[in-house]
């Protein structure tokens, strides 16, 4: 049997297993996001631990251990904490284990990023990200006419062409 | 007047990852469930990152190690700090994990493991390199 069956058959049978499974997605995947942020925070810059530290009112050590992949239990509140200090939101939610896979799949900290609350301009600006919406759908609606229209010309052209027999032929035979 | 840039995406490469030595596997054999699957995921994670500067837990050694170029990954499972000392192969994203071991109260177990660790670095000829599949199945 092999690793993979074996482990499949254990998450299937032992709820130990399936808690030690998750937490060691969780073990490495958040101190992941904490890190990738706080190198990406351009305002402010946190290019050191010691300045989230500074920015969550935290030890530097305990940023340190947050970004050591195993190291910490993180709580809600201290996930809260952290999140607020860099500025961005969280979803904690529940999913199927594929989609945990999935996740963790597609997770690189070369591409992780998220908007900041300062650029945030759907959460800040909610009426003014509407007006741009209307606009955005309005320019859209311009386009799909100006396609219609393309299209019925189109349609006129090859109306043309299928009643010219020669002219169809040609255009099969090159 | 517009700006036409013409944004190449190249293809990502991901890191592959190699075991100096058996004594590797016996390591991560004698980690708990917990912390076989947390090490899988660190690798999986490392391996799509580009810079090993980004790489999550990787501190550079000092000292000797350093002049031979030798960093470790640090992650906490079965109450203890896991170390893999490793360093960076020829071959463009390649690394070599050269040996495993933990770290508590400032002391490595086992004691000598460092000077292994170099005397493997330096050695590499002889080694018969074993690749680590990542698994993306679990």
């Amino acid at each position: 049997m092999s690793e993979q069956s074996t482990r499949i058959s254990r998450l299937l049978q032992n709820q130990e297993s399936r808690a030690s499974y998750i937490n060691s997605k969780l073990a490495v995947l958040v101190p992941a996001q904490i890190r990738a942020l706080r190198l990406r925070s351009i305002d402010p810059p946190m290019p050191f631990q010691k300045d989230l530290a500074r920015e969550s009112g935290m030890q530097q050590s305990r940023i340190s251990m947050f970004e050591t992949p195993g190291a910490s239990n993180l709580t809600l509140e201290t996930i809260a904490r952290i999140a607020a200090a860099l500025r961005v939101g969280v979803v904690l939610k529940f999913v199927p284990f594929h989609d945990m896979l999935r996740w963790e799949n597609s997770f690189s900290p070369d591409t992780f990023d998220v908007e900041r609350l300062q650029d945030d301009e759907a959460f800040v600006n909610p009426e003014g990200e509407r007006i741009n919406e209307n606009a955005n759908q309005l320019d859209g609606l311009g386009h799909s006419l100006g396609n219609a229209t393309g299209a019925m010309r189109i349609g006129k052209h090859a109306s043309f062409e299928s009643i010219n027999p020669s002219t169809s032929q040609n255009a099969i035979g090159a | 007047m517009a700006n036409h840039k013409k944004v190449i995406q190249l293809p990502v490469v991901q890191w592959r990852f190699f075991d100096y030595a058996d004594d590797i596997r016996e390591w991560y054999l004698d980690l708990s469930e917990n912390g076989r699957d947390i090490f899988n995921s660190l690798l999986k994670i490392n391996s799509k990152t580009s810079l090993p500067t980004d790489w999550q837990g990787c501190k550079m050694l000092q000292g000797e190690s350093k002049k031979v170029g030798i960093w470790e990954w640090r992650f906490f499972a079965d109450g203890v700090q896991q170390r893999l000392l490793g360093m960076f192969g020829s071959d463009r994203k390649t690394a070599i994990f050269l040996l495993g071991c933990s770290h508590k109260d400032q002391i490595y177990r086992p004691p000598n493991c460092i000077e292994t660790a170099i005397k493997r670095a330096r050695n590499l000829s002889g080694a018969n390199l074993y690749e680590r599949t990542i698994n993306e199945n679990l």
